[in-house]
């Protein structure tokens, strides 16, 4: 997946941090986008881009002078199906480390921290939390049941039983002191139309 | 403690009359026209199998109303009210081919209990749908390739599982309805029986299913409210009824006909209570998903099986029914298909194999320890328990509850009893994720599916035990005034989720960013 430069450029935003430009320069792999049009200013600028294509992630770019390299956040994300926490799961966006001038105004941010509380030295029109939701596909990657498994195969391989702290649901045991009976009933019955009668 | 499962059919029969003349060629054809079962023939399931309940034909020329109040106040039967005892024909008059076969000379053939010897082969047989299975025979009229000799009316039709004595000459089912068949003609009359499942589609039980008052909680008081506040889903997976072949015969095949209300052969009927809570989670016949789009399908349970096998292997009395016509069998039991021991395989990935390696590098907190089976999980393991392993545990044989006085409207039950034993129990330290109903093959000891089940754990939600893959983010609104964001979920999961992007541009606001719409929307 590759960008396009004309998609970027129109970011205004990073302009107005005495950032030169942006260029463009590849089509796969990281995408330099702060290259030779950096003209002064100093300040921390983020990225987006794929790493390969078939592995899409978000990552996060260098500052400086350029931007070249991977920032090492690549791989894939796994997460447990939100049906316990409603419809979905929400984003949150944090403003991160970021010191530049904007119009003349210095800014300065450390950390991360919540969008509202520096939103006053902030310029330009006032912030608006960005918003959206995850794009997913469904993992072979299985969910464990938060601990080992009580497991022949383990005595197969000679382990020896090593039940972790146990933290999430768990499931019913048979009973020493009671019968479980299970009725099942087996109903049939047949509408009788406009037959009966006819 | 009592469970309660259920499942049931609904029945719908059909009659249908084509009159052909002596050459073989259709003159003449009618609608399925809808038949009423009668009370007797609902409480023949009991002893019969659906497909036996139409073994033979009768036709009347009586007029009377089928009996049957709405709902009916007793066990009432019904039949015809004038069967016709002669049918004047032509023997052996007729060939298909050609020219007529040898003329045997006239004689009057019974209209009463017409069976098997008047069979159309290849009118006969069974068809699987996706709600259950319809089944058929079809006569002709007259038999022994005659031909009438004079118009033969028919006002009333029925069918019945037998032909005298006390048990089964009564109709299963009777329509009143007016046909003429020309003399010099012949005609085929089917009936075809559908038997519509109503739990082929996932079903679910919510706590307070299972009945735990009498139980006895001196000693396990815990273990008991486990099973008072259990809920889970089930489907049954195949229609496990006898079969019709091709020449009208009802067998048996291989699976049983476990799930006939008649079944008597309880020795192989059993419940089991597996481990396993993952083998259909990916894919609906089991293991490795096969495709993206599989794994949406899944539900967790095996999906309802549909055969429908070619028509010349339909079983034919000479020989079994072929290899190639077969059901999943020892679901969420074995490690391997070859094993002999009752353990489920234990899966970490459904991606190909057990042995597959799936990519958990970006994964902190679980690792290859972490299988999906049903383990005490928050409820801990008790080190000073005994310790028999992720086995399976399997019910008595079952036996069929009395039925007298069952007779209530328009519907009738049966109830089947399978007990879990206190000397069977596997302790405390084994725990159970899923129950089948199965038919076990006296001889092959496999058990074929009938029933699926699958529980849910203590948090009580419906959570398919695999992850989701989160491949990128859609934004619906960019944002404004915000150079750089991290982005993480709330609430926040162990896995490593806290990414870093830009937001932009710096006024306005840049709806479906087409940079991120083309990774594809949900």
């Amino acid at each position: 997946m590759a960008y396009y430069s004309n998609e970027l450029t129109g970011v205004s935003m990073l302009s107005g941090v005495g950032l030169g430009g942006i260029s463009y320069t590849g089509s796969t792999g990281v995408v330099n986008l702060f290259g030779s049009g950096y003209s002064g200013g100093y300040g921390q600028v983020y990225g987006i881009y794929w790493n390969t294509s078939a592995n899409p992630a978000f990552g996060l770019a260098a500052d400086g002078t350029g931007i070249t390299s991977s920032p090492g956040i690549t791989g894939t994300i796994y997460y447990p199906r939100p049906s316990p926490f409603g419809s979905g799961i929400s984003l949150k966006f944090l403003v991160t480390a970021f010191s530049g001038s904007v119009g003349g105004v210095s800014i300065a941010l450390t950390g991360d921290q919540l969008i509202g509380i520096n939103s006053g030295t902030a310029p330009g029109s006032g912030y608006i939390l960005p918003s959206g939701y995850f794009i997913h596909q469904e993992s072979f990657v299985l969910l464990p049941n938060y601990a080992n498994p009580t497991s022949q195969i383990y005595q197969s391989l000679g382990t020896p039983y090593s039940y972790t702290p146990a933290a999430g649901g768990f499931y019913p045991s048979m009973l020493n002191d009671n019968i479980v009976n299970i009725n099942l009933e087996i109903t049939w019955s047949g509408a009788s139309g406009d037959a009966l009668n006819c | 403690m009592d469970i309660k499962a259920n499942v049931n059919y609904a029945l719908e029969g059909k009659f249908k009359v084509d009159i052909f003349n002596k050459k073989g060629e259709l003159i003449e054809t009618t609608d399925w026209f809808n038949n009423f079962i009668t009370p007797s023939g609902l409480s023949y399931i009991y002893n019969y199998n659906f497909a036996d309940c139409f073994r033979y034909l009768s036709l009347g020329i009586g007029t009377t109303s089928n009996y049957g109040n709405n709902p009916p106040s007793a066990n009432e039967t019904t039949g015809l009210s004038s069967p016709i005892t002669s049918i004047p024909t032509n023997l052996n008059a007729i060939s298909i081919s050609g020219s007529p076969g040898v003329i045997f000379g006239t004689s009057n053939l019974s209209g009463q209990y017409i069976g098997s010897w008047a069979y159309q082969e290849g009118g006969c047989g069974i068809v699987e749908d996706n709600d259950g299975p319809r089944f058929y025979r079809s006569w002709n009229i007259p038999f022994y390739n005659g031909y009438l000799l004079n118009d033969l009316t028919i006002n009333e039709f029925m069918v019945s599982p037998s032909t005298g004595g006390s048990n089964g000459a009564l109709a299963f089912s009777r329509v009143k309805k007016n046909i003429i068949i020309p003399q010099g003609t012949f005609s085929t009359i089917s009936y075809q029986l559908k038997i519509k499942l109503g739990s082929v589609n996932i079903q679910t039980f919510s706590g307070g299913t299972f009945q735990t008052g009498n139980a006895d909680i001196t000693n396990e008081v815990n273990e008991v409210a486990q099973w008072n506040t259990l809920s889970g889903c089930y489907r049954q997976t195949y229609h496990g009824l006898a079969w019709i072949d091709s020449i009208g015969t009802t067998f048996v095949p291989r699976y049983g006909n476990l799930m006939e209300p008649s079944f008597t052969g309880l020795a192989a009927s059993r419940f089991y209570l597996s481990p396993d809570n993952s083998q259909f989670n990916v894919n609906v016949s089991g293991g490795a998903n096969s495709s993206e789009s599989s794994s949406y399908l899944a539900d967790g349970l095996l999906k309802f099986i549909v055969q429908n096998p070619p028509y010349q292997q339909i079983y034919d009395n000479s020989t079994s029914v072929p290899n190639t016509q077969n059901l999943p069998n020892n679901i969420r039991i074995k490690l391997s298909t070859a094993a002999t021991s009752e353990f489920p395989a234990m899966y970490n990935s459904q991606y190909s194999s057990v042995s597959t390696n799936p990519d958990y590098s970006s994964l902190a907190v679980y690792d290859f320890q972490g299988y999906s089976t049903a383990t005490p999980g928050s409820s801990g393991y008790d080190s000073s328990k005994a310790q028999f392993g992720n086995k399976i545990l399997v019910s008595t044989q079952g036996f069929n509850m009395p039925h007298t006085g069952a007779v209530t409207g328009r519907s009738r039950v049966l109830t089947r009893r399978h007990s879990f034993l206190p000397a069977q129990s596997l302790g405390k330290n084994t725990r159970f994720g899923s129950l089948v109903y199965a038919y076990k093959n006296p001889i092959s000891n496999d058990y074929y599916p009938m029933v699926d089940s699958m529980f849910f754990d203590t948090s009580g939600q419906y959570m398919m035990a695999h992850y989701r893959q989160i491949t990128g983010i859609y934004f619906t609104n960019r944002g404004s005034g915000i150079v750089a964001c991290s982005t993480y979920t709330v609430p926040q999961i162990d896995m490593p989720f806290n990414h870093k992007t830009f937001q932009g541009p710096g006024t306005g606001s840049l709806t479906n960013h087409p940079a991120l719409n083309g990774i594809g929307g949900i």
